[in-house]
């Protein structure tokens, strides 16, 4: 165990790797999502030869602010979606109505009272980003 | 160079290399890149034609970002078990070659990723429950010195175990080589 211990006086810090690791375990949900999105528009960025600093302009934010988006890091709002697609005109996300979701899972009275749910529709969000982790 | 402690339990230990003018530690360092969209999509966009080669069975740039980012959750999740006390980072660390198997002490290991067959990660063994962790790197091509990414860190993966000796970490006596 003598090189345990030596190594031991030779370290100066403490990585942060596992708080960061966490953080990333506990946001994947969203991230892998972020991700398909970042990398549809990477993508079309490289395709159509458009810069960072050029969409940045385009949706009016800063280009620290793409750089998170294309990092994939990005917890995007629909709003923010919504200004990307309507300046590179592509489609990121797309509003699914499942109406037969909606038949075979009806809210409760309790909750449709309290929230006033329309049992006409069940909306879904589904992300139709051109690449899928589904064959992984 | 300085060693930054990346977990220890009672039965086992992981560091890393931080080097000079570096913000993140190697280890840390190598997750900040592997989920990162952007710069897997320009590294393999760089090697696109590389993708599309017999031995990649021409895979997209698209398949390969996802299928890494994929692979570094999966690969991050099974060792921070290990920062949880049980005893599996001696079986995540191979040697990096057959010669170095007859080797007691100053192994060069290397850690595979799960899914894919190109993320490494690069470490000195020390003891069996001990490494330290020089880099890692997507690789691509057969033999290290084929890639100019896998080549710089063979040269860390060297420079990391000149580093140990000079500092006295093994005995002398017990030195193999």
């Amino acid at each position: 165990m003598k090189e345990k211990e030596s190594i031991k006086k030779l370290v100066t810090g403490n990585s942060p790797w596992i708080a960061n690791a966490e953080r990333r375990i506990q946001d994947d949900g969203w991230r892998e999502e972020s991700a398909k999105i970042a990398l549809t528009i990477l993508r079309y960025l490289r395709k159509n030869n458009i810069k960072q600093f050029q969409l940045a302009e385009m949706i009016n934010v800063t280009p620290q602010q793409v750089s998170k988006i294309v990092k994939g890091k990005e917890n995007f709002t629909l709003q923010t979606i919504n200004k990307i697609e309507k300046a590179l005109n592509i489609k990121l996300v797309q509003i699914v109505v499942d109406s037969e979701t909606n038949l075979n899972s009806a809210p409760t009275q309790e909750y449709s009272n309290i929230f006033n749910i329309n049992d006409e529709y069940d909306f879904q969000t589904k992300l139709t980003g051109t690449y899928g982790y589904e064959n992984y | 160079m300085q060693i930054f402690c990346i977990f220890e339990t009672e039965k086992q230990s992981l560091f890393s290399v931080k080097y000079k003018n570096s913000e993140f530690d190697a280890w840390d360092e190598i997750f900040e890149k592997w989920t990162d969209v952007e710069y897997l999509e320009e590294y393999f966009e760089s090697y696109s034609d590389t993708l599309k080669s017999g031995f990649w069975k021409d895979i997209s740039v698209e398949d390969a970002v996802l299928k890494t980012l994929r692979d570094a959750q999966l690969l991050e999740k099974a060792i921070l078990t290990c920062a949880n006390d049980n005893d599996l980072l001696k079986k995540f660390f191979k040697p990096l070659t057959d010669s170095e198997i007859q080797k007691d002490n100053l192994l060069k290991t290397k850690a595979y990723g799960i899914v894919t067959k190109w993320l490494r990660i690069y470490a000195v063994k020390l003891t069996d429950e001990t490494y330290v962790v020089s880099g890692g790197a997507i690789k691509l091509f057969g033999k290290m010195q084929e890639q100019k990414e896998t080549e710089f860190e063979l040269k860390k993966l060297i420079m990391l175990k000149d580093f140990l000796i000079a500092n006295h970490v093994f005995d002398k006596e017990n030195l193999s080589e």
